[in-house]
């Protein structure tokens, strides 16, 4: 298995080059006035400004050097020095975010992890859950009710129940604030002598603060992003698990254990579940990276400051720069969590050899 | 009978429903009796009026309207600053902050954004011929670090602005008043063909004897010297003051700034400093201004926090029962939420006190929770409010004030179709497609003017906010005349001048073509919705077909003289004709649409008297020959300046209206507690 994930470790600087020119070459479809207009807001006053963007930024410039500038930097005319380059560590400027790319991972990464975090459990686990207990109550009451609830909930636009638990939960009864902290939360948070960021996680950091309003208050914001994600993603894993389930159940092996006088909770819990999740595993892994990812909608309903926002504005406003470093901290983490998703194979089921 | 599984989903779907309706329910119900009470509620001004309401029988008269916290205001809007340096900043979210953290010479008088009161400066003085206008600084002003300012960090403010120059940096509105008309940038000094504007290294690299010259032609046209600055003018200008009056010219902390890698005053480094990024330019993200808020922090995307200066200078008002002194309310928080539902919540749940609704289509939304509303009442130049039928609705409503932005449907002249270009259709006047210089008829352009509905257009693309537009100024400005020459909407008038356009092939054969706006943009679309509608209801060879382009691409496609027709719009950046005239009449738009050379000539005429004068009525007369040439030459369709839709909380006291404000003026704000 080491030499398994030393493979692919080493392959990752080849995937995530790759990925960032793909990237690249499918934003050059986009001509260099297309792409100026990332600096403007409206039409210029100035007659010179179309002309000196694209100039300025290479944008007219051929592919091989746009992107060899992007990777090795520019030299500054004045210093003589090269203040950009992903090969120096730059991962360059975000116009549409107005910060440097790399500060704008480090600073909304945290909170993206953060509700990944807190998401994964209910989601991966209450999808689990439910798909098992639709499975061992086939086609009775249990079954039916699970399965209309959550293809309800797969059909319902993102955007619809966000809003709609928005304004029940927070504008009617104003339980669930949207956001990642209140404004009083925010300013203590912010201010280095009243609270120490070990993690950049509000919720663990609190804690360790022994700021239990703090956490409560994060708790407080997380409270519907999680749910709307949760509900919304349900389905999905319901259904994969309850299949695979049935299908397990249907197994000589399980039949096996029952004629052999096990309790229908062992058979259940420890013959039949451990073997249905492997395909579950799969997806609750691509589910995992999407959380890591960002979750746009959500984000943006509930003005979370994750990643995702931030990657649709970019993408909006083509905004190559920050698409770019984006895409290659994307491509990591899907690299990075396959990785952990094969590894969690062989600990599901050992029959699975690495090599 | 019904199966379980139906019933299960019914079961469902009603719990869904019901969610949806508490969410969206406000309870209200129906009172038909009423009384009539006389209540005291706060003015905008902050002071007590008495107003008579009808209130339901059964219930108490209108609230209180009062906040927990009136030390914190709340401002939810979307998008944000590009950068924090006045002299670089060139958009409204920016320039907010820059108002109210940096001060510059001198100011608005209140609501009136062509009078002027002294802010750093004492006083001014302005020559006879109008070359120089001199101003006596304020002694006793510290920065927010608690450096004093002088004369010095005036004139070298404005230096380092127009030589930090850039393309798209509003240093133009500089550099033409002290350089001459046409020069936008101070590279054009170095090569008058612009070769080298935004270009920092082509600049570093170029003659070091012209580059020493354009930096001393800037550093003479701003001078210290004990305790006044002079300006100096290539030539008089008339909107001198207003551009001065301007955030972008803001007075900054040299020593301050140098310290953070600004430019230190040496001419012979100048050219490193020329043309900053955002990312580069050592004030994008930190401020150090005399004015009375201060940058307490700024997250781009997320928040940006302005805290009260203690230690602000101002001890007497600028006007009458304006504000001095510290500010009233002590923190300013800026929460930046992109989504229009979020932000609506935030509004209902008290935790926003004033929110830009990003578009009048949620007006209605927005309208049930007004409890008091401020219309706009030219003969005072003011509002007068008065309570809604709802009394004790939260909201506060301010309606009709003269707006500063504009759209008009700009006719291209010579369309590009180099490579083809399926937006004239066949490219010839065969009756499916038009020529390349379809809008070069006189007749055409009169047509396209009188074939527009401007009254179904200001009722549902403007939801009935906006004044009808003549020519290219706006209401109030000089030049502007009610009652001047315009085109009315006249089915048959546009029919004779089709018939007269291009010898009658128009006509005969009918045409075919395409108005283009920005997707999302639904009161452009709906411009073209209205044009296309008319000619087809005149007769069906006139076939107009509409195309929704995103941004980049209807940038591009402007940029490229390609859209036969297209509607597009201005926001003022200081409140004078000479803003207006210019970049319709000569400069970027006249451009795009590729106006033939003798049209703009003669437009130029016009735009250089008229900023040249420097008497108002002289002005007037000049851009009132402007606007009849405008007429007469038809190059646009000039359809609607918008008036004013601005909603706050109504514990929040203070507001009043100058147009060419970017934003909120935090210090005249308070919050009744």
């Amino acid at each position: 298995m080491t030499k398994y994930i030393i493979r692919r470790l080493l392959l990752v600087p080849v995937l995530l080059i790759g990925t960032t020119i793909l990237t690249f070459a499918i934003l050059q479809f986009l001509t260099p006035t297309e792409r100026s207009a990332l600096y403007m807001a409206d039409v210029p006053r100035n007659e010179n400004a179309w002309n000196s963007a694209i100039r300025k930024y290479c944008l007219d410039c051929p592919i091989t050097e746009q992107y060899w500038r992007w990777l090795v930097g520019v030299r500054d005319p004045v210093s003589g020095e090269y203040e950009t380059g992903l090969l120096r560590g730059h991962l360059g400027y975000s116009r549409s975010g107005h910060q440097y790319v790399s500060e704008m991972i480090a600073r909304r990464f945290p909170a993206t992890l953060e509700l990944a975090l807190w998401s994964i459990l209910p989601i991966v686990g209450g999808g689990i859950w439910l798909g098992v207990k639709s499975a061992v109550n086939h086609n009775n009451l249990i079954d039916q009710v699970v399965r209309v609830i959550s293809i309800i909930g797969w059909s319902f636009p993102t955007f619809v129940f966000g809003l709609l638990v928005l304004m029940y939960f927070y504008a009617n009864l104003e339980w669930f604030p949207p956001g990642r902290l209140s404004l009083w939360a925010n300013q203590i948070v912010g201010d280095p002598e009243l609270f120490v960021k070990y993690t950049k996680l509000v919720t663990v950091d609190s804690l360790l603060n022994l700021r239990f309003d703090i956490f409560w208050d994060a708790i407080r914001h997380l409270i519907l992003p999680i749910v709307t994600l949760s509900y919304l993603s349900w389905a999905l894993l319901l259904r994969v698990t309850r299949s695979s389930m049935l299908e397990t159940l249907h197994q000589d092996y399980v039949t096996t254990a029952r004629a052999k006088g096990l309790r229908e909770k062992d058979v259940i819990n420890r013959h039949a579940r451990p073997n249905a999740l492997l395909p579950v595993l799969t997806l609750a892994g691509f589910t995992v990276v999407g959380l890591l990812n960002g979750v746009v909608i959500t984000e943006t309903i509930f003005n979370y400051p994750g990643i995702g926002k931030a990657a649709a504005a970019a993408a909006l406003s083509f905004d190559v720069i920050t698409v770019l470093g984006l895409a290659l901290f994307s491509g990591f983490i899907l690299v990075f969590a396959n990785l952990v998703v094969d590894i969690a194979y062989v600990f599901v089921d050992p029959r699975v050899i690495l090599d | 009978m019904i199966s379980r599984k139906k019933l299960l989903m019914l079961l469902g779907l009603l719990i869904l429903a019901g969610l949806a309706l508490a969410a969206c329910g406000t309870g209200d119900g129906g009172t038909a009796e009423v009384i009539i009470r006389t209540v005291e509620v706060p003015g905008p001004g902050g002071e007590t009026i008495i107003v008579t309401v009808e209130v339901p029988v059964g219930e108490q008269p209108p609230a209180a309207m009062t906040k927990d916290d009136p030390s914190t205001l709340v401002l939810t809007t979307f998008g944000g600053p590009g950068s924090l340096d006045p002299a670089w900043n060139y958009e409204t979210a920016g320039n907010t902050a820059i108002m109210n953290i940096y001060e510059t010479l001198i100011f608005y008088n209140r609501g009136a954004a062509s009078e002027f009161i002294p802010q750093l400066a004492t006083d001014w003085t302005i020559s006879d011929d109008g070359l120089t206008y001199t101003f006596t600084m304020r002694e006793g002003v510290q920065f927010h670090n608690g450096d004093t300012m002088t004369a010095e960090d005036a004139a070298w403010s404005l230096q380092r602005g127009v030589l930090q120059g850039g393309g798209w940096s509003p240093q133009w509105l500089m550099t033409e008043p002290i350089f001459g008309i046409g020069v936008y940038d101070v590279a054009e000094l170095v090569d008058p063909e612009g070769a080298l504007v935004d270009d920092r290294e082509g600049l570093v690299a170029a003659d070091a004897d012209a580059l020493l010259a354009a930096c001393e032609a800037v550093t003479s046209a701003f001078v210290a010297d004990g305790n006044t600055v002079t300006i100096t003018l290539a030539q008089p200008w008339g909107p001198m003051l207003g551009t001065l009056a301007g955030g972008f010219f803001s007075v900054v902390d040299k020593a301050w700034a140098v310290e953070q890698g600004a430019w230190d005053g040496d001419c012979a480094t100048w050219q490193n400093y020329y043309s900053v990024d955002d990312e580069t330019a050592p004030l994008t993200d930190i401020m150090n201004g005399t004015g009375p808020y201060m940058l307490d922090h700024w997250i781009p995307g997320e928040e940006k926090v302005l805290v009260r200066n203690e230690n602000y200078w101002r001890t007497e008002p600028g006007w009458e029962g304006g504000p001095s002194g510290v500010a009233s309310i002590e923190t300013i928080v800026v929460l930046y939420v992109d989504e229009w539902g979020t932000r609506f919540a935030m509004v209902q749940a008290g935790d926003a006190d004033l929110f830009d609704l990003g578009g009048l289509s949620v007006v209605s939304q927005v309208d049930p929770f007004v409890g008091e509303e401020c219309n706009w009442d030219a003969s005072i130049e003011d509002f007068t409010c008065e309570l809604t039928d709802n009394p004790n609705g939260p909201l506060r409503v301010w309606l009709g004030a003269p707006g500063v932005s504009r759209s008009d449907a700009l006719m291209t002249f010579d369309i590009n179709v180099e490579g083809g270009n399926g937006m004239v259709g066949s490219g010839e006047m065969d009756g499916n497609g038009i020529p390349p210089d379809f809008f070069n008829d006189l007749n055409v352009r009169r047509a396209f003017n009188y074939c527009f509905d401007f009254e179904t257009y200001i009722a549902e693309a403007q939801n009935n906010e906006a004044v009808r537009g003549i020519g290219v100024l706006i209401p109030g400005m000089l030049g502007w005349d009610d009652d001047g020459a315009k085109y009315d909407f006249d089915l048959e008038k546009c029919q004779e001048e089709i018939e007269l356009a291009w010898g009658g092939a128009v006509a005969e054969n009918g045409f075919r073509m395409q108005i283009a706006f920005n997707t999302g943009n639904t009161s452009r679309q709906t411009a073209a919705a209205i044009l296309q509608s008319n000619f087809r209801s005149i007769d069906p060879k006139y076939q107009i077909e509409i195309v929704g382009l995103p941004w980049p691409a209807f940038l591009s496609q402007i940029r490229a003289s390609r859209i036969p027709v297209f509607v597009s719009g201005w926001l003022e950046d200081i409140h004078d004709p000479h803003n207006w005239v210019g970049p319709f009449t000569t400069g970027t738009y006249a451009y795009r649409q590729q106006m033939p050379e003798e049209m703009i000539a003669q437009f130029s005429e016009y735009v250089d008297a008229g900023v040249g004068a420097s008497d108002p009525a002289e002005r007037h007369a000049i851009y009132l020959e402007l606007q009849q040439f405008d007429y007469d030459s038809a190059p646009a369709i000039r359809l609607s300046i918008r008036t004013g839709h601005r909603y706050e909380q109504r514990w929040v006291q203070g507001y009043y209206f100058n147009p060419v404000y970017p934003g909120s003026y935090y210090y005249s704000l308070s919050i009744s507690q």
